[in-house]
């Protein structure tokens, strides 16, 4: 279902019953766009917001859940039994990305995948068993190398049941949620200054002109790349340019 | 969860909301959503921050299977009000929802 009106008013995209359940989907402002289907296992993606697209088998008996895509190109497909796997063509093709430490066979199960950029990514799992774990992976190499978070390993954090989702803020902070209720953070996260860049306390001609160097392309330090995230849609674009401008006149 | 310490998380007959990065929750009060599917008889399968004041969630109507409840919050998730039931088919469960600004958004489910 579409609306353009803030939800008021729906009209079906693509008709039910269309191939099986969709449990998860992903829409860009661009018109990139993919839908995974259940029973049968489909990935559906879309160059222009669902008005067409087309339609990929995958492969059966990893029960996918989950579509996550960094950028336009890079993305993941994640299933409850920790079948993991990457594109870098927008979905067209997916290669396996085993997680080293997973335990398959049903013992691990692979819960949720966050992929704030292109090439990083956070897996969370949950070890099954009389107290189940919860386990987060984290990749910047598009899965080349994988380390698990030591403050998320703490049995302590998570024995209550499943760990079924979690949240990254732009900070780096992680926030996950547990079937029976409990709410877990890896921490409690520093309360930055809105477009203080570089972190010192003030919203100054130092944060503007990094600002306008991370806008540009010209600095890649991620701590400066996400404190330019100001509206917190993942990226730091030119719709960041209006709060910065705010945060500035305003301190 | 925002940047500010606002914070949503849903599930099965409630909503919470927090303003202080989940140091205290609160459940919101059936009475704080306007809608003919109360949070008592649904479940919520997804929420989306569109802002710092705009929350949208969806679920299943779990006690009477008629179309799914679609809540928008325009006030940092204090107040909801339920939207677009009669576009709903009864029964249709959102596992999904993905908007890419206030205005433009899709629902997706079984």
């Amino acid at each position: 279902m579409h609306t353009t009106d803030g939800g008021a008013t729906w009209e079906h995209v693509l008709p039910l019953g269309t191939f099986g359940r969709i449990t998860d989907a992903q829409v860009m402002a661009t018109g990139k766009a993919w839908a995974l289907h259940r029973q049968p296992d489909k990935l559906r993606r879309s160059e222009n917001f669902f008005q067409t697209s087309v339609v990929n088998d995958l492969p059966v008996n990893h029960t996918w859940h989950q579509v996550e895509f960094g950028s336009e190109t890079a993305g993941w497909i994640g299933g409850f039994y920790g079948g993991l796997r990457r594109t870098t063509d927008g979905g067209a093709s997916f290669v396996d990305e085993p997680l080293p430490g997973f335990q398959y066979g049903g013992v691990d199960l692979l819960m949720h995948v966050v992929a704030p950029r292109a090439d990083e990514a956070y897996v969370l799992s949950v070890r099954t068993g009389a107290i189940e774990q919860g386990i987060i992976y984290h990749t910047v190499d598009g899965g080349i190398t994988w380390d698990s978070l030591p403050a998320m390993t703490d049995p302590t954090h998570f024995a209550s049941g499943g760990v079924v989702q979690m949240d990254v803020l732009p900070t780096g902070e992680i926030w996950a949620a547990g079937s029976y209720g409990h709410i877990y953070a890896s921490a409690i996260p520093e309360v930055l200054l809105p477009g203080d860049i570089d972190g010192d306390g003030d919203v100054d001609y130092i944060d503007r002109d990094l600002f306008v160097a991370v806008l540009m392309g010209a600095d890649a330090d991620p701590d400066h790349e996400l404190r330019s995230d100001l509206n917190g849609d993942g990226v730091a674009d030119g719709e960041d340019i209006s709060p910065f401008v705010i945060a500035l006149l305003t301190d | 969860m925002r940047p500010t310490g606002l914070g949503i998380a849903v599930g099965d007959h409630a909503l919470l909301r927090t303003e202080d990065f989940g140091q205290h929750w609160r459940v919101l009060p059936q009475g704080d959503f306007t809608g003919s599917v109360r949070p008592m008889y649904a479940e919520f399968n997804t929420v989306q921050a569109l802002s710092d004041d705009v929350f949208v969630t969806a679920g299943r109507d779990s006690f009477f299977a008629g179309p799914p409840p679609f809540y928008r919050s325009e006030d940092g998730g204090v107040t909801w009000t339920q939207l677009g039931a009669s576009d709903f088919d009864d029964a249709w469960e959102v596992y999904h929802l993905e908007f890419i600004n206030a205005s433009e958004g899709w629902l997706f489910g079984f």
